[in-house]
């Protein structure tokens, strides 16, 4: 299985050296790939970015903890939340960046609400959200290669490797190369995806034969029963809003060459969770056949534990490898899009004055490469379901959320508006972080709601209160931003 | 009023999310268990509910500001976008 996962790495390597061919050496490049991306690259880099070792480690763990409630609760809800906000929110984020030259939330914002502060107290918030994430892909990297190679190679191998895949081929190829190493990643684990449910399925003898023996040994898994709440599947509807605030899916949607790109990426995403999610949670449930066992975070490697007993040898290796593309896929965009938050953001601050083009890609690679660095080192240390760290950091974007959508579709909201509903968000979701974290089935009050179903409207309500108390913004500025439609 | 019509399938979609009345059925359905079942129904549903609101509801006042004055749009041939030379249209 080894060398197909080395084999598989070195392909990506060298899709991301050779884009660095196409590459100009200015920023507007190196972040956005010059805004030349196409529909299907961009549905790819999209949908790629969005599924990471959540979608694959994560959800077959936790659909093996609690059965097939976990579809409803993050696919079905992704794949009309999601494809939604790209189109109201996604494309006039694209409009303004494609008018005016942003390039990170920050500028828009800053700019929006004519306000530095705001931008200042965004950048932390949005990074220190984002470490989690990277969190998920690193430590997610260390559980696949372990899980394959068996006892012999500890965790720390597998997030090493992943990480210096990654920094390579992120800072030589920016965003073009990341996109472009995203739509081959992408492909690769959705045909592998279903390739691995097809073959382990029938190897249990037949989806039907499958289904008999999980209704026979754990029936509770094939309904939601008391492991789902009605109020947590209404309430989990608010987490896919995260992608509303996800700085690498924002930088992606600037990428787009024009509107007409967004088309295919809005229509086609349900299909493309459904290809990815289905066959998750179909093995994270049929784990339950197997490996009747698995207690905490040890339930995010049943997926591998699938594939090595299923599948052993040059498929297992391929499998492992659609493992590995999910996690990567994700990791390169955001270690990259905090790179350019850095670099546009924070480092003409620092110095006083706007960097030129070669500064900003190299100051954008420094950055990134510590970035990555950094969450390497975190991997050693945090040993955490890699479900429970998703969903907090999806929470947190969520309750972002409000300031954008108020910043582009309502004319009144001001800038002290923003800075509260920032700050409600940010003291709601500490709260609810301390009560809920490190425990699985947190709700709030115990009734079943998801935190974010409190904090969302907690940072809404900041926002329009303090907006309508406070003196209207510059008509003028506002018309940018806040169109017709 | 129009401009409302095409969002509808998407909120219809919001409230039938929640499939309360299949939360303790075990009945199998194209070899899935029906609460999964319904969802994978649920994501097609959500493909058609969204090529209506492409269709439908395509921000074209939106695509035009993207061309007006923008750093860019000497590059863009003109009319390539269909958001453009086709109002309405998705």
């Amino acid at each position: 299985m080894l060398p197909v996962v080395f084999l598989y790495l070195g392909l990506v390597l060298a899709i991301g050296l050779w884009s660095h061919r196409m590459a100009r050496s200015t920023g507007e490049d190196f972040f956005v790939a010059g805004r030349t991306i196409g529909p299907f690259v961009l549905l790819m880099t999209l949908f790629g970015t969005h599924m990471t070792a959540f979608a694959l480690l994560g959800a077959s763990g936790e659909s093996y903890r609690i059965g097939i409630g976990v579809f409803g609760l993050m696919a079905s809800s992704s794949a009309l939340i999601a494809p939604t906000l790209f189109f109201f929110v996604g494309m006039r984020v694209w409009r303004l960046g494609k008018q005016y030259g942003y390039v990170t939330q920050v500028e828009l914002l800053s700019e929006r609400f004519q306000s530095p502060l705001l931008g200042l107290c965004l950048f932390p918030v949005l990074a220190v959200l984002l470490v989690p994430y990277l969190l998920i892909g690193v430590m997610g990297g260390g559980i696949t290669l372990s899980e394959i190679g068996g006892d012999a190679i500890p965790t720390w191998v597998g997030s090493v490797l992943i990480t210096a895949v990654v920094l390579v081929y992120v800072c030589f190829g920016g965003l073009r190369g990341t996109a472009w190493v995203n739509t081959f990643q992408t492909c690769f684990f959705m045909v592998i995806g279903a390739v691995t449910v097809w073959l382990i399925v029938g190897r249990l003898g037949g989806l039907e034969t499958a289904m008999a023996r999980v209704a026979e040994s754990h029936p509770e898994m094939l309904v939601r029963g008391d492991n789902v709440r009605p109020l947590q599947l209404v309430t989990y509807l608010l987490i896919p809003a995260s992608v509303g605030m996800f700085p690498h899916i924002f930088q992606h949607w600037l990428s787009a060459r024009r509107a007409a790109t967004f088309r295919a990426p809005v229509i086609l995403y349900p299909a493309c969770i459904l290809i990815v999610w289905l066959p998750s949670v179909l093995l994270g449930v049929f784990g339950r056949i197997d490996f009747p066992d698995l207690v905490g975070p040890q339930a995010n490697s049943v997926l591998v534990r699938m594939i090595a007993l299923y599948s052993p040898g040059v498929l297992g290796g391929l499998l492992a490898a659609g493992v590995f593309a999910a996690i990567m896929s994700s990791l390169d965009s955001q270690s990259l899009a905090l790179g350019t938050m850095f670099t546009r953001d924070v480092m003409p601050r620092l110095l006083g004055r706007k960097l030129a083009d070669g500064e900003q890609v190299l100051a954008g690679r420094l950055f990134l490469a510590s970035v990555l660095l950094l969450t390497l080192g975190l991997s050693f240390v945090v040993n955490r379901s890699i479900f429970g760290l998703a969903v907090w950091c999806f929470t947190g974007y969520t309750a972002l959320l409000p300031i954008l959508i108020g910043a582009l579709f309502w004319r009144r909201a001001t800038a002290a508006g923003a800075l509260a509903s920032l700050a409600t968000a940010f003291a709601s979701w500490l709260y609810f972080f301390r009560a809920g974290w490190g425990k699985p089935d947190y709700s709030v009050l115990g009734s079943g709601a998801m935190p974010v179903a409190v904090i969302v409207p907690a940072a809404a309500l900041a926002l329009i209160v303090v907006s309508l108390l406070t003196r209207p913004p510059d008509t003028a500025v506002v018309e940018r931003f806040v169109g017709d439609d | 009023m129009k401009r409302l019509v095409p969002l509808l399938p998407v909120l219809a979609l919001l409230v039938l999310h929640t499939d309360v009345w299949l939360w303790n059925d075990a009945t199998m359905l194209w070899g899935l268990p029906i609460g999964l079942s319904y969802h994978v129904g649920f994501c097609v549903a959500a493909m058609a509910a969204l090529a209506i609101l492409v269709r439908y509801r395509w921000p074209r006042e939106l695509v035009e500001a993207a061309y007006e004055g923008a750093a860019t749009a000497a590059a863009e041939p003109a009319g390539e976008d269909d958001g453009r030379s086709a109002p309405g249209k998705g």
